[in-house]
């Protein structure tokens, strides 16, 4: 990933410290932005954490998070289970490490769909311009046209549950933030120099298109791309709580709230530990976000 | 002028409101299989058990033995007059059971807005008035967690306190607001907290930002230097020009009230059409998904166009050209 | 008592990237009626050093050390509230920031009227009648008609004349102007300098007047300082300043303007590039670019002497420059 320092940007004269151009000190740079701000590394770390057990869940569960234990339901946290039970006598901190893999698999495929089809869509809008940007624009527009996250749920109602019509309904509300991005990015690199230099010699629209300009996309996208990770756990759990999402018994985080919804009364500490997983995981990925978007904003690099 | 720039942005919407058409439209021709039958109920199992009658009439009503364009075009038209079909479920009239419960979303939607913006207003004021303080980290510290925090388990949590614990309020209800206030901000009060906790902290932080901005601008230290109090520049220069480009976002804002009343409305049994929305779903009542997700885009769409419009006309950069 | 009496200040920027000493040790002294002016190139502390003068430097600077004496009250230790009452009203500012300085949400004549309101209690109709005077006194033509303008409705010479009438309206004895003209056509920068001098002298005020233009300076100051990072580096009567320069760098800003007796030299820019105020060369922060620097310039830092009466430099051969003055217009290899 590349850091551009923008060239442009009005700096006091007095602000370019000697050898700011190179590689290595575009680096120093970007380590003192981002170790200065503890709240993004505090999101990386959160972030790692949610990676990493979704991945080892089997290793890190304490319990089968689908063994069911009428016996012992509806417990409080304990030395047995270290966050409780749920309903059925399932016990919570497997359930919440398992429902991590859930998060992620789903969260990953929608961000992916919506970055796969908005980068593209983008890059097409800005670079022919005219009536193809007009169409494109106007697409991205009704997509916008529906709240986020209705959409998601009208998009789960028509397609039905499963894996892939999750993917649609989280990621095609997130298509028009990437067009968008890219589409200003190609609109103003269109006229700089190296790009009708590149033009010139003869490079196809294509080669110039990804050669020279989408990598000036980098930065913004990687922003959103944390952001957006935010939003497909969000909507994962939402959905997953109304019941649109993965079935039951699947560990999902959403879904454990569901569950536990009507029985608040006997055990509200059943409902704590899911919303606060969410919570913190929704809180990384935007602290993270925040702290990349710090970094890459050239201003940032002035005294 | 004014009148010109919103006949222009009126003309912009066409296309874009005939994309959102299809869209809806296309929701019933999304469903996998065969959709009569999944209206019906049935799965592919238990689909010899159907009714061949009822079937063929469901057919015929929701034109599926025409090909699909014209489908489409005796949709809209019978949209455009006002006819959005009958729910499969109580039979009535579409539209009739919409206008219906419309109002609840939208006096929920402006309770909770006009919450938020009273939270947010004086705590992004503050914020970066008083830069990297404790307020500010409170308030900073506030709307990270309330962007953050799923508005899910946000209402179930306050169900626990205000109704299970302390009894103060009904967890379920809604009277209407014209009827009798009082009752309905006591039904409201957690709905409203619940769907408006993410506006309020997104509009905090926004307005935190943009005030930062303002204080920056040379007219701030030009109405400094001229001496006036503080509480002058603050107010009347910074936070007026601050809240302007704040109505810009109030438009966007509106996208996640209406989103986020899905959830809330179906938690605390509000009879609007979000939740109905959701009833719709549940019942594989289509007609109604498709009528209650018309109604909510279409509001969308028009407060957006409202708050363009609005803004043209209170900035003066604008409204003068 | 002197008028204005700025005594060793220092002011520094406390950045991510280190402290930076915008302004190191400044000190000049300004009589009731008098006009300084203060040249230097970009970033060598003019516009901070005026608004430590109405402690308005902002996040994340600080004035961290040396007084400020107005009228003989020590501006750094005053209240808030009685630095108040001296803005605007004792001392006034005027801005480079031509198309900036005013609110774009409301009228100039809301914004005239509200200095009005607070410094003299001004109101309604008094207000108003004020603030066409002063329209009037700074030459806006058709004042009934602009004060209900916006601030964007209105050309950047006439926003001046606007900002110059705020900044008159409570008769301040001292004023001062950053840059007023820079950012103006130069028929219009014309006009702004005479309303300027015009304003001055009919209501006596002292004028500290900021540019990194030599010509302009000289037009209307009778006293010159010259700043190089954050300090004054030669300071005095301005024709001695002008006409015997004892310091390097006043002697190349001459070069670098054009004048038009001397065509057929070509315009020598300063060679070298200004230094970073982060890490700021040692000993004289000139040596750097002097063509007269010597090893011990690296080492001792010269401290701003007086040479003769109404003359002052801080340049350790500031003794031997008054005899070469001539020789050193030349091109130096
Ligand atoms: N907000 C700030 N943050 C950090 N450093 C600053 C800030 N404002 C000023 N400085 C530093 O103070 C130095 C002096 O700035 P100042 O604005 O006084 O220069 P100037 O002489 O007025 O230049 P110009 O002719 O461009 O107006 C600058 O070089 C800069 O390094
Ligand atoms: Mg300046």
């Amino acid at each position: 990933m590349s850091i551009k320092a923008e060239p442009a940007v009005a700096s006091p004269p007095a602000a370019s410290t000697p050898g700011t151009g190179t590689y290595a000190s575009q680096l120093i740079a970007a380590w003192r932005v981002i170790s200065r701000n503890r709240l993004a590394l505090l999101g990386g770390f959160v972030i790692l954490v949610g990676v990493f057990t979704a991945i080892f869940a089997p290793l890190l569960a304490t319990h089968d998070p689908y063994e069911i234990d009428i016996v012992n339901r509806l417990r409080g946290p304990g030395p047995g289970h270290w966050l409780g039970t749920d309903v059925l006598g399932r016990d919570t901190f497997s359930r919440l490490v398992y429902g991590a893999r859930t998060a992620f698999q789903v969260a990953i495929g929608a961000v992916a769909l919506g970055a796969i089809a908005g980068i593209p869509l983008g890059a097409i809008a800005g670079f022919y311009g005219r009536r193809v940007d007009a169409i494109v624009m106007r697409f991205m527009d009704s997509v916008l046209a529906f709240p986020g996250q209705l959409l998601a749920i009208a998009l789960v109602a028509a397609l039905g549950g499963g894996l892939i019509s999750l993917y649609i309904a989280i990621g095609v509300s997130s298509i028009p933030q990437y067009a968008r991005i890219v589409r200003g990015v190609v609109l103003s690199q269109k006229e700089r120099e190296y790009v009708e230099a590149a033009r010139m010699v003869g490079e196809s629209n294509l080669r110039v298109l990804f050669g020279e300009i989408l990598p000036n996309c980098v930065a913004p996208i990687i922003v959103t791309l944390s952001f957006d990770f935010a939003h497909a756990i969000l909507i994962e759990s939402s959905l997953s709580f109304l019941g649109l999402g993965f079935p039951p018994p699947t560990a999902s985080w959403g879904l454990m709230l569901k569950e536990i919804s009507p029985f608040l009364e006997l055990q509200p500490l059943s409902a704590l530990f899911p919303g606060l997983t969410i919570a913190i995981m929704i809180l990384g990925f935007n602290l993270f976000g925040d702290g990349l978007r710090d970094l890459f904003d050239p201003r940032h690099y002035e005294i | 002028m004014i009148a010109s720039y919103v006949v222009q942005r009126l003309f912009q919407l066409v296309p874009v409101l005939f994309l959102v058409s299809i869209g809806i439209f296309l929701i019933i021709q999304l469903i996998p299989g065969d959709p009569v039958m999944v209206m019906l109920g049935a799965t592919p199992e238990t689909s010899g058990n159907i009714n061949r009658q009822q079937y063929e009439e469901l057919r015929h009503q929701l034109g599926f033995d025409q090909p699909l364009p014209i489908r489409y075009l005796n949709w809209v038209s019978k949209v455009v007059r006002g006819d959005l079909g009958m729910s499969l479920k109580s039979r009535r009239p579409v539209l009739e059971t919409l206008l219906e419960r419309y109002p609840a979303t939208i006096f929920l939607a402006i309770t909770a807005l006009i919450g938020a913006v009273i939270v947010a207003v004086p705590a992004g004021i503050i914020a970066a008035v008083r830069q990297n303080t404790w307020v500010d980290y409170l308030a900073m510290g506030f709307s990270l967690w309330g962007v953050a925090m799923p508005n899910f388990w946000l209402a179930l949590m306050l169900i626990v306190l205000f109704s299970i614990n302390l009894g103060w309020l009904p967890s379920i209800g809604y009277t209407s607001p014209l009827v009798q206030p009082v009752d309905f901000l006591r039904h409201a009060f957690m709905p409203a907290i619940v769907l408006g906790a993410s506006t309020s902290a997104h509009l905090t932080r926004y307005l935190r930002a943009e005030m930062l901005e303002q204080l920056s601008q040379d007219y701030v230290r030009a109405a400094r230097a001229r001496g006036l109090p503080p509480l002058v520049v603050i107010v009347k220069h910074a936070a007026k020009n601050s809240l302007l480009a704040v109505v810009t976002v109030v438009g966007l804002q509106t996208a996640r009230l209406l989103g986020g009343s899905a959830i809330v409305e179906t938690i605390f049994s509000w009879p609007g059409v979000a939740s109905l929305l959701l009833e719709g779903i549940y019942a594989r009542d289509y007609p109604i998904v498709q009528g209650a997700v018309l109604i909510l885009a279409l509001t969308y769409v028009f407060i957006n166009l409202v708050v363009d419009v609005a803004y043209k006309f209170l900035d003066p950069r604008v409204r003068l050209e | 008592m002197p008028l204005l009496e700025v005594d060793g200040l220092e002011v520094q920027f406390f950045t991510p990237r280190g402290v930076v000493k915008a302004v190191d040790g400044v000190s000049f002294k300004l009589e009731k009626g008098q006009t300084l002016g203060i040249v230097g190139e970009t970033g060598s502390g003019k516009s901070v050093t005026a608004f430590s003068i109405l402690r308005l430097v902002s996040n994340p600077g600080r004035i961290t050390g040396g007084s400020i004496r107005f009228e003989g009250q020590d501006l750094l230790t005053m209240r808030d509230r009685d630095v108040r009452r001296i803005r605007g009203r004792e001392i006034s500012m005027v801005f480079q920031e031509v198309m900036t300085s005013l609110n774009p949400s409301y009228t100039v004549g809301e914004q005239m009227r509200e200095v009005l309101r607070v410094h003299l209690g001004q109101s309604g109709q008094q207000a108003r009648k004020s603030a066409l005077d002063l329209l009037t006194r700074v030459r806006v033509p058709g004042p009934e008609t602009i004060l209900d303008r916006y601030p964007h409705q209105l050309s950047g010479g006439m926003r001046q004349r606007v900002m110059i009438g705020i900044a008159i309206a409570c008769q301040p004895k001292l004023l001062i102007a950053d840059e007023p003209t820079t950012a103006l056509d130069t028929t219009i920068q014309a006009q702004i300098l005479d309303l300027l001098e015009d304003m001055r002298q009919q209501l006596g005020m002292a004028m500290i007047f900021i540019s990194h233009d030599l010509g302009v300076v000289a037009r209307v100051s009778e006293r010159i300082a010259v700043m190089y990072a954050g300090r004054i580096v030669e300071m005095g009567d301005k024709y001695e300043v002008f006409d015997s320069s004892l310091h390097p760098y006043t002697i190349g800003l001459m070069d670098a303007i054009p004048r038009p007796g001397s065509r057929h030299k070509p315009l020598q820019p300063i060679r070298g590039a200004i230094p970073n105020l982060l890490h700021l060369p040692s000993g004289c922060p000139f040596h750097t670019r002097c063509p007269r620097a010597e090893a011990r310039c690296a080492v001792e830092t010269p401290e701003l002497l007086q040479w003769k009466t109404a003359h002052w430099a801080a340049c350790h051969f500031a003794g031997d420059l008054r005899s070469v003055v001539a020789p050193l217009a030349d091109p130096v290899t």
